[in-house]
C-alpha cells in the first residue's frame, strides 16, 4: 500500500524496497500468525480428529472409531439433558437480559446528568469476578439463611431453596446470568441508541407518540433491530458458555439438573478423562457457537454498537 | 406537566431498583466481610461493622491463607498474558494495515475465524500438548493459550488503518527503520486502543475460572478466582467472614480501576461486541 507512494524511486529500487517491505511484512506478523495457528487452528483440528477416536486421556493408545462418539451422544440422555439445559438456561436469562435492558436504555436515553451514575452502576456486574459473586449469590438466594430468607420468612411465605431443587437451580443460576450480562446489554443499547437518537427525536413529534410503550414498540425498537440482533446473539453466545457459576455453585446437581453443555464437556474431557466423547461433545459445541457468530456476521452492523 | 413529572417519577424508580439489585450483591459481601461470626446471618441489617470483625477478617483472610500469594499469582499471569499480546500483535496489525504482501489474506482470515473460537473449544489438544512437554501447573502452562490474541490483531489493525500514511512515509524517508517506526512513532499513537484492550485482556483473565481450573492443580500457583474455591473448600463454615473478605479482596481490585477509569472501562469491555 505504502509502496504506491514511493513511486518517486527508481523502479529497481522500488522493487527491492518491495521485497524487503514483504518480508519484513511476514516477520513482523509470524509470531502472531504462529501463535494462531498453534494455539487455535491446530487444535481446532485436533478436536475434530480426536472426536472419531476413543482416546482416554493419559492412555497410548488411540483408536478410531469413526462417528462412535456422535452415535453414543445421540443415545446417551445426559447429552441431551446437559443440551436442553443450556437451552432452557438460555431461554431465560436472553429474553430477560436483552428486552429488560432495551427497556433500561430507553429510559436512560434522554437523561444527562444521572445517565453516568446508572451506567456504571449497570455495568459494575460485567466486570467482577463471577466466581466470587457466584459464593455470594449463593447466600443471597439460600433458602434458610440470607436477606431472601429474611424477606421470605417476613411475608410468612415457605422458604425457597434454590440451589437444592432442580428446577430452582437453574432459575438461581440463570438470575445470577441475567445480573451479569444485563449491564453489558444495556451498554450496547445506549450507544445503539445515541445513533438514532436525533432521528427518534424528529419522527416522535411528527407523529405525536407519547406512550412509553407505543415509542418502544414502534419507533425505537424498528430503529434499533440491527443492535438488536447483536445483542441477542452476543447474549445467546455468552449464556451457551456459562460455566463459573455451574462449576461453583451445583456442578450440575441436584442430580444433573443444572448440568450444561460447557460444564459437561469439562467434567467428560478432564475429570472423566473421556477425552474422544468430550471432542465430540467440544465439536457440537463449536458448531453451536460457530452457528451464533454467523448470524451475528450477517445480521450485524458494526457501526450499530460501536 | 403533573403527568410528566409523575412519569419522570416512575422512571428514576425503575432505574434505582434496578441499581439497588445490581449493587446489591456487592454491599452484601462487604457487610458480610465486616461481621462477627454470629451476626452474619438474620440481624445483617441492624449491625454496623464493627471494626474488631473487619480487623480479624481481613487478617485471617490476608495472613492465615494464601491469599497474597494468589493475588501474585494473578497478577503475574493476568501481566504476563496482556505483555505478550501486546508484543505480537502490534507488529501484526501494523503488518496487516500498511503493507502489501503475499499471505495478507491468509493471516487476515486466520484472525478472523480464530475471533470465532471460543477458547475452551481448544482446551484439550493444548493440555495434552502441555502435559508433553511437563508445563502442566505452571505459570506458563496457564499464558500460553492466550500468548497472542486474534482480536487484538483485527481491533489494531482497525486504528492503524486510520494512520496517516504521509507521516509514515515521512520518517521512512528521514532514514526511520519500521521497527523504529513501530516503537517510536505507531506505538505512542494506539495507547487509546491499547489501553482500551489492556482493560478487556486484564478483565477476562483475572475473573477466568475455565483454564486455570484445568492447568493448575497445586494451591501455590493458583490464582484468585481458583484459590477462592480452594479456600472455601479448606475452611468450614465458620470462616465465613474471612471467606467474604477474600471475596472483597478479590474483586475489589477490578472494581476500584472501574471507577478509575469507567469510559475506557466499558469500551474496553463492549469492545467484545465487535467480536
Amino acid at each position: 500500500m505504502n509502496t504506491r507512494s514511493d513511486a518517486k524511486l527508481n523502479a529497481g529500487a522500488m522493487r527491492t524496497a518491495e521485497w524487503s517491505q514483504a518480508s519484513l511484512a511476514r516477520a513482523f506478523s509470524a509470531p502472531a500468525f504462529i501463535l494462531l495457528i498453534a494455539t487455535v487452528v491446530a487444535p481446532v483440528f485436533i478436536v475434530l480428529l480426536i472426536s472419531l477416536t476413543d482416546y482416554r486421556l493419559g492412555r497410548i493408545t488411540l483408536n478410531f472409531v469413526g462417528l462412535g462418539n456422535y452415535t453414543r451422544m445421540l443415545a446417551d440422555p445426559f447429552f441431551w439433558s446437559a443440551l436442553r439445559n443450556s437451552a432452557i438456561y438460555t431461554a431465560i436469562v436472553v429474553p430477560v437480559s436483552v428486552f429488560g435492558a432495551l427497556c433500561l436504555a430507553v429510559l436512560l436515553d434522554g437523561r444527562r446528568r444521572s445517565r453516568r451514575f446508572y451506567e456504571i452502576v449497570y455495568f459494575l456486574p460485567v466486570t467482577s469476578t463471577l466466581t466470587a459473586m457466584s459464593i455470594v449469590w449463593s447466600y443471597l438466594l439460600n433458602g434458610h439463611i440470607g436477606p431472601l430468607a429474611n424477606l421470605f420468612t417476613a411475608l410468612g411465605l415457605p422458604p425457597l431453596d434454590f440451589f437444592a431443587d432442580g428446577t430452582l437451580a437453574l432459575i438461581g443460576l440463570a438470575i445470577i446470568g441475567i445480573w451479569h450480562l444485563i449491564g453489558f446489554n444495556l451498554i450496547l443499547f445506549l450507544a445503539g441508541l445515541t445513533v438514532i437518537s436525533g432521528e427518534l427525536k424528529e419522527a416522535s413529534a411528527l407523529d405525536g407518540m407519547d406512550g412509553f410503550w407505543d415509542r418502544l414498540r414502534y419507533l425505537t425498537w424498528p430503529l434499533l433491530a440491527p443492535t438488536t440482533i447483536v445483542v441477542f446473539v452476543l447474549s445467546c453466545i455468552q449464556a451457551f458458555q456459562v460455566f463459573d457459576t455451574v462449576a461453583v455453585l451445583t456442578n450440575g446437581g441436584p442430580y444433573g439438573a443444572t448440568e450444561m453443555l460447557l460444564h459437561k464437556i469439562n467434567t467428560d474431557t478432564f475429570t472423566g478423562l473421556k477425552a474422544g466423547y468430550g471432542s465430540a461433545l467440544t465439536v457440537v459445541y463449536l458448531v453451536l457457537i460457530g452457528a451464533f457468530s454467523l448470524v451475528q456476521v450477517a445480521f450485524g452492523n458494526r457501526k450499530a454498537h460501536f | 406537566m403533573a403527568r410528566f413529572s409523575l412519569r419522570q417519577i416512575l422512571a428514576h424508580a425503575v432505574l434505582l431498583g434496578g441499581a439497588v439489585l445490581m449493587i446489591y450483591p456487592f454491599f452484601w459481601m462487604w457487610r458480610a466481610s465486616t461481621q462477627a461470626p454470629g451476626q452474619i446471618f438474620g440481624s445483617l441489617h441492624d449491625v454496623p461493622p464493627i471494626l474488631a470483625s473487619i480487623a480479624d477478617n481481613y487478617a485471617r483472610a490476608l495472613f492465615d491463607s494464601p491469599l497474597p500469594r494468589f493475588m501474585l499469582n494473578g497478577v503475574i499471569m493476568t501481566g504476563g498474558i496482556l505483555l505478550f499480546q501486546i508484543l505480537t500483535t502490534v507488529t501484526c496489525a501494523y503488518a496487516l494495515a500498511k503493507f502489501d504482501f503475499r499471505g495478507r489474506r491468509l493471516i487476515f482470515a486466520i484472525v478472523l475465524i480464530s475471533l470465532s473460537v471460543p477458547a475452551q473449544a481448544t482446551a484439550l489438544p493444548i493440555f495434552i500438548v502441555l502435559a508433553k512437554f511437563g508445563l502442566l501447573d505452571t505459570y506458563t502452562g496457564v499464558m500460553i493459550p492466550y500468548l497472542t490474541s486474534g482480536f487484538a490483531i483485527f481491533l489494531f489493525h482497525q486504528f492503524i488503518r486510520s494512520f496517516p500514511d504521509e507521516i509514515l512515509l515521512a520518517a521512512r524517508l528521514d532514514g526511520m527503520s519500521e521497527v523504529e517506526i513501530v516503537i517510536r512513532i505507531i506505538l505512542p499513537a494506539m495507547t487509546p486502543a491499547i489501553a482500551a484492550f489492556s482493560i478487556f485482556s486484564i478483565t477476562f483473565h483475572w475473573n477466568d475460572l475455565y483454564w486455570p481450573m484445568i492447568v493448575i492443580r497445586s494451591i501455590d500457583l493458583a490464582p484468585p478466582t481458583l484459590g477462592l474455591l480452594f479456600f472455601r473448600g479448606q475452611e468450614g463454615g465458620d470462616s465465613f467472614g474471612p471467606l467474604m473478605a477474600c471475596a472483597t479482596l478479590i474483586t475489589a481490585p477490578l472494581i476500584l480501576l472501574f471507577l478509575a477509569a469507567q469510559r475506557r472501562f466499558v469500551q474496553g469491555v463492549t469492545m467484545t461486541g465487535v467480536k
